[in-house]
């Protein structure tokens, strides 16, 4: 029962590396399309695939093995220049990796390996057949004929050949595992000359007693290379452990020579018969005086001969090859500096965190009363440490937007091809990190603004030439952290808005009275209303006026905004503000009657005392005079209908969402709280000026307030004036 | 791709010189990891019947390391070796066995 649920375990972490490598295998695609002599991406792309052929084979998805073979293959052919890497090898390529990503989730979803539905078996079929047809003709003749075409380039510094002994020796797992050491041979072959190729039988069975998936095999290599120690051990990284690689530069010393023989598997005076098969003697005795120069030279040598390399091992090699391999060196490093921890561990963290944050504010509130100045120190340091926690807790699953960001090339490319448009998509701000929860819900929107973008936004070649536009469009996405707020631009330098041409429709189709006067910024917004569409004609990938309502529904469930900024003939900016996270905010704490509000902190620019007389009145647009600035003001005990008389002195909290301020007037400040988001259930989902609700030290709930949508009812109140921009 | 149809088990005799009951011939469309175990046990079982048994790697367009291993194994083994003989394999074959360098043990086992 151990056994399933570990292997269960395991199946998913193959399930989500596979998907994650999926996605590098398109990154590194849409990179090749940009320059497809770059080598290293290549190289990665084969690796990716690599690497999901052999986990696929392990857990016996041959299926999914088979299929990725093929295109290993392929890919291998590529990388040793015997097939160019054009457009349609690209979406080839593309098109396996999606097949793949269906074979995968098919698996992820239960069914059995090779139970695949007709119309996927006949999507499969179709691509094998395209990737046979890459491979047909006498192509492995080939691949050793034409591999020392594409040599590597030579160092930057002068470098040395030299002769190197590479004994290989295959785990039994190595064959069914999905690895197979001739594209290792083949790739080789791209860097140096493999001189000697000699088999080692020793373990191979009585044809009675073998079992043909298991490897008997074994290798004695002499290979010819400028490249380093560490170059070549990287190139067999693919293969697993128990399998051993061992790398010897013939002009090594004794000690090297013995250390060798002693870690081959066979016994010394056949280890020994082996290598001199290759032309591999014991060394002579080198003199005693050693330069520095020779020293390094004799410490990687018996370093080399002593390293038993299962391939996961070259990391600690790898620092002494020359600078080439550094970035691998530090990408290793990167890698075991990471955890894989499962997403509902982390929830649950937070979830305590929330709770700890709650039932700490009870201790700091008795402490209060107790009036024990030592207790108040103390639970005041606890509170700091708390809130330590929380936001390491809350980093803890804060993701970089960028992931999202580049899946998006693809469809641009897609796009790009369907409509026969030309189009660069613009990335920036990749690094910007919000929650998990937030980022696993706005790719839907984002996928729609950018078609919508691509589709209605772009003109045509043809459109773009005519205003003396690049022919090219530009799709641009950008993110940025602003007051607490994540912000998120889809943007395009397309046609802009046509506002005579919303507004018309919108009339026509009643979603609007004919005769209200509407600022710019409001007919814009208009595009978000259910139904609306200005699209002539509709199109498989938009203009069905039913996408951007549900995408600013979709927004404003996650407590964020979307609107828009367009100008006509220069193009729009769809702005996406979201909060960085759903759980835990910093609060300011107020009163207004009897009850408690939170304003999100990330909201509240300064604090005023009013006095009775600064806003006598209770009208609805009220406003204040903030240094010669007009300000829009609502006074909360009107909206929350507190009925009782009006304190002496009120206070107001200036608060802003993007380019607009507004006065929230409050009876009390209560400084700030932390406050944990509890969400409220439908019954409050029409309230416009509350967005959840929190638990404060004292048991008491109070309300948290909507500070945007609140803005936005202030604004419309005095629209041509609320805007900073004014 | 199926083995089934790749692997077909055929009576031999003008070409061997053999009478029917002395020898059979193994079809082999494709020699990968995948097919490997199936052909291992259809020769087995053709050696229980058949004094030599003929593997046709003419049409043999798609070999990998484990299918190259096999052809090894059998002809490492001297009491299958003389058994099981390879006929024409295909250029996909001799190129395979080129790359990992069991050039010999192909050689060793073709019956021209």
């Amino acid at each position: 029962m151990a056994l399933d649920l570990n292997l269960d375990a395991a199946r998913g972490i193959f399930f989500t590396e596979a998907r994650q490598l999926l996605g590098e295998v398109e990154t590194y695609v849409l990179q090749l399309e940009q320059d497809p002599s770059d080598k290293e991406t290549l190289n990665a792309a084969f690796r990716a695939a690599h690497t999901i052929k052999g986990s696929a084979g392990v857990f016996g998805f041959a299926g999914v093995t088979h299929f990725v073979h093929d295109l290993e293959t392929v890919l291998d052919r590529v990388r040793n220049g015997e097939i160019g890497f054009d457009g349609p090898m690209s979406t080839l390529v593309l098109s396996c990796r999606d097949h793949i990503a269906t074979l995968v989730d098919l698996l992820d979803a239960g069914a059995e390996d090779g139970e695949v539905p007709d119309d996927v078996k006949t999507v499969q079929q179709g691509l094998t057949a395209r990737l046979k047809a890459y491979l047909q003709g006498n192509g492995i003749e080939k691949t050793v004929a034409a591999a020392p075409e594409v040599h590597a380039p030579a160092a930057p510094q002068q470098a040395v050949e030299r002769t190197w002994q590479i004994s290989v020796r295959l785990a039994a797992s190595t064959l069914c595992d999905g690895f197979d050491p001739r594209p290792i041979f083949n790739y080789l072959d791209t860097f140096g000359e493999i001189v000697v190729l000699n088999p080692v039988l020793d373990s191979i069975p009585a044809f009675s007693q073998a079992d043909p998936e298991q490897c008997y095999l074994g290798f004695e290599l002499v290979f010819k290379t400028e490249k380093s120690h560490a170059d070549i051990l990287e190139s067999f990284e693919f293969l697993a452990e128990p399998s051993k690689i061992i790398i010897t530069p013939h002009d090594c010393d004794r000690a090297s020579f013995h250390s060798l023989i002693a870690a081959l598997p066979e016994e010394k005076e056949r280890a020994t018969a082996l290598l001199a098969a290759c032309g591999f003697n014991e060394p002579a005795e080198k003199p005693v005086v050693v330069s520095v120069a020779a020293h390094v030279e004799q410490s990687a040598a018996t370093q080399a001969g002593q390293v038993l390399a299962a391939a996961q091992a070259s990391a600690a090699v790898v620092p002494a090859a020359p600078a080439k391999a550094a970035p691998k060196a530090k990408s290793s490093t990167q890698s075991s500096a990471f955890i894989r921890v499962p997403a509902d561990k982390l929830d649950t963290l937070i979830n305590l965190v929330g709770e700890l944050v709650i039932a700490n504010a009870g201790t700091v509130e008795r402490a209060k009363q107790l009036n024990d100045s030592g207790m108040v120190e103390s639970t005041s340091a606890v509170a700091a440490l708390i809130e330590e926690i929380r936001d390491g807790a809350l980093g803890l699953r804060m993701v970089q937007i960028g992931e999202t960001f580049h899946r998006f090339q693809r469809v641009v490319r897609d796009l790009s091809m369907g409509l026969g448009k030309q189009i660069a998509l613009d990335i920036s701000g990749e690094d910007t990190e919000l929650d998990k929860s937030v980022v696993e819900r706005i790719g839907d929107p984002l996928m729609h603004l950018v078609r919508n973008a691509i589709d209605h936004g772009l003109e045509t070649e043809e459109e773009r030439a005519l205003t003396g536009k690049s022919m090219v469009g530009r799709i641009g996405l950008n993110a940025y952290h602003d007051s607490g707020h994540i912000v998120i631009e889809v943007s395009d330098d397309g046609r802009g808005l046509n506002r005579d041409k919303i507004l018309r429709k919108a009339i026509e189709k009643g979603l609007i009275p004919p005769d209200v006067p509407l600022s710019d910024q409001e007919i814009n917004q208009l595009v978000f209303l259910p139904g609306f569409s200005t699209a002539d004609k509709v199109t498989d990938i938009s203009g069905r006026g039913v996408g951007m309502d549900v995408v600013k529904r979709n927004i404003e469930a996650l407590r964020g905004t979307v609107r828009v900024r367009s100008t006509i003939g220069a193009g729009s900016t769809f702005e996406i503000r979201l909060p960085l996270t759903l759980a835990i905010i910093d609060g300011f704490l107020i009163g207004v009657g009897d009850s408690h509000y939170v304003i999100p902190l990330g909201f509240v620019r300064e604090c005023l005392e009013l006095s009775a007389t600064d806003i006598p009145d209770d009208r609805v647009d009220l406003h204040y005079d903030l240094r010669g600035e007009f300000l829009p003001c609502v006074r909360l005990r009107n909206i929350f209908g507190v009925k009782d008389s009006r304190p002496k002195r009120e206070n107001i909290i200036v608060v802003s969402f993007g380019d607009t301020r507004a006065g929230l007037i409050a009876d009390q400040l209560d400084g700030e709280s932390q406050t944990v988001i509890k969400p409220l259930g439908a019954l409050f989902e029409s309230n416009r000026a509350i967005s959840g609700a929190t638990i404060l030290g004292s048991g008491e709930v109070a309300l948290i307030i909507d500070v945007p949508k609140l803005i936005s009812e202030v604004s419309k109140r005095s629209a041509p004036v609320a805007d900073n921009n004014h | 791709m199926s083995s089934e149809h790749d692997v077909i088990e055929t009576s031999l005799t003008a070409e061997s010189g053999l009478e029917p009951q002395q020898s059979a011939v193994l079809e082999i469309g494709c020699l990968t990891i995948a097919e490997c175990a199936l052909v291992a046990d259809q020769l087995r079982t053709a050696m229980s019947r058949h004094a030599k048994v003929f593997m046709n790697l003419a049409a043999c367009e798609e070999i990998d390391t484990a299918g190259m291993q096999l052809l090894t194994i059998i002809q490492n083994d001297a009491d299958v070796a003389h058994r099981i003989r390879f006929l024409a394999p295909h250029e996909a074959v001799f190129a395979q066995a080129k790359r990992l360098g069991l050039s010999n043990f192909l050689q060793r086992g073709i019956d021209e």
